[in-house]
């Protein structure tokens, strides 16, 4: 077998295959191949192989997914109409990723908009939700719809009164589907904070609104891939324990930009 | 020289415009007219609840989504993550403002969806991170009549990274720029990665 390691124009021939190389490159490459018969056979295989993937036959579906899904529908109901400032970007994360991300972005979205709002309203003071005692950790309600959790952590007991307790995550299987759609607990704070700032909206500076835009954005994102994936392996206590202390952290900027914003209109109507 | 680099991408599934480099539609030409505007009615009726026009839309997409899947992960998971992506699809109707053809949103879809699965389940990782074994359990070139199959199997036992990426571009057929986008790598990752499985495929092939 040919060591491609040592012909550096083996490297390149999937993008000449795929007309992905520069003029000059193609017409180096085809000189090469009249040269070098490893190449060149390795070039015919690899057409093989792209030929081949691209005549794969589609295998039946089974039968029997039809009537599960028809089952899984009625019993979520009808599909939602989602406003459009919450639609959604579309990239996908690693877990490790994904993990990440939502920490850092969390805090840096606090962070930002925190700041921002601050500066408007140099007067605020929002230090309650800072300052409150770490609550046990936010439960997973029921199929994930918008009741009530028995126990509130205590930093949430000063929130904003429409921001409600967020699942840390779903415990069952089967709640994966109710818990993401646009009514969870989650959804609604992202909705009621969204409400807020609207009325806000003509006192603050677009850059802040579209800051706290963006990043609740990514971080619903965030926390919804991370919800599946904790759907998809319920037992995984790294990513559970990761989607607490996130959603903990997005809890907190929404109290904060909440609080802020509230605050800054009181300021300015004065 | 018997080849000659391919300008344009004659795709059984997805049908790209190769030469325009970069769009983020991989199969906005995939369907007809006629398809489009009946998936486009059948859209809105499923949006307002009717059962019976998703599940035309799902007869009409089904058959790619789950082989999508299938290649993705495996057989086993496939039916499951094909309800999941159909119930999801369900429940996000209203999202779709149809700027693009019904089959490219859910596709798109589909891909995020397998994509959180499987890295929350971690597939394969272990199972095929041995790049040079990764067709050890492949029968050596088999009949004629299971050519098909067998090369099934050699997809499925690539890598994880080749394996997607394979999949995406010379299956599905969505470019480098949109590969790299939707799993976070570079262009330059996803253009060695689909190197690195088609010349493991080829060992298959020729052995």
């Amino acid at each position: 077998m040919h060591d491609a390691t040592k012909d550096p124009w083996m490297e390149r021939l999937s993008e000449y295959l795929d007309g992905a190389l520069e003029p000059s490159e193609r017409e180096a490459l085809e000189a090469h191949l009249k040269q070098c018969a490893e190449c060149a056979r390795a070039l015919e295989e690899l057409e093989a192989v792209r030929a081949r993937a691209r005549g794969l036959a589609q295998a039946p579906v089974p039968p029997s997914l039809w009537p599960q899904i028809e089952r899984a529908i009625a019993e979520s109901g009808p599909a939602r109409i989602t406003p459009l400032g919450s639609r959604r970007v579309t990239r996908s994360f690693s877990l490790p990723e994904l993990l990440a991300a939502c920490l850092a972005v969390a805090v840096l979205s606090a962070g930002t908009v925190f700041a921002v709002l601050r500066h408007q309203a140099p007067a605020a003071r929002t230090e309650p939700a800072a300052t409150a005692p770490r609550g046990p950790e936010p439960r997973t309600v029921g199929d994930g719809t918008a009741s009530r959790p028995e126990a509130v952590p205590e930093r949430q007991a000063e929130r904003a009164p429409s921001v409600e307790a967020v699942p840390a995550a779903r415990t069952e299987a089967g709640n994966t589907l109710a818990s993401e759609t646009p009514e969870t607990p989650h959804e609604e704070a992202i909705s009621e904070l969204r409400k807020a700032l609207a009325r806000e909206r003509d006192r603050l500076d677009p850059t802040t609104i579209r800051t706290l835009e963006a990043n609740l954005a990514i971080i619903d994102l965030a926390i919804d891939q991370a919800k599946r994936a904790l759907a998809a392996d319920p037992a995984d206590s790294y990513v559970k324990e990761h989607l607490a202390e996130t959603m903990r952290r997005k809890v907190e900027l929404l109290q904060r930009a909440t609080m802020l914003a509230s605050t800054s209109n009181s300021e300015g109507s004065r | 020289m018997r080849f000659q680099p391919q300008a344009s991408r004659p795709h059984p599934t997805v049908r790209m415009n190769q030469s325009a480099g970069g769009t983020m539609t991989p199969s906005q030409d995939s369907e007809g007219l006629p398809s489009r505007g009946k998936d486009r009615e059948d859209v809105a009726l499923a949006a307002g609840g009717d059962v019976r026009a998703f599940e035309r839309l799902y007869g009409a997409h089904s058959a790619r989504i789950f082989n999508l899947a299938r290649r993705m992960t495996t057989n086993e998971s496939a039916v499951d993550l094909t309800q999941d992506i159909f119930i999801r699809a369900w429940q996000k109707l209203g999202t779709f403002r149809g700027e693009s053809a019904f089959g490219t949103w859910l596709h798109r879809l589909a891909v995020n969806v397998i994509l959180a699965r499987r890295a929350a389940l971690r597939t394969e990782q272990s199972r095929l991170s041995d790049e040079e074994g990764a067709l050890d359990g492949v029968p050596a070139r088999p009949g004629r009549a299971e050519l098909g199959m067998d090369f099934e199997r050699a997809v499925e036992h690539l890598p994880e990274g080749a394996k997607t990426v394979f999949v995406l571009y010379d299956v599905e057929g969505y470019q480098h720029e949109e590969i790299a986008t939707m799993l976070g790598i570079s262009s330059g990752t996803s253009k060695a990665q689909l190197h690195r499985a088609r010349m493991i495929l080829r060992r298959y092939l020729t052995r």
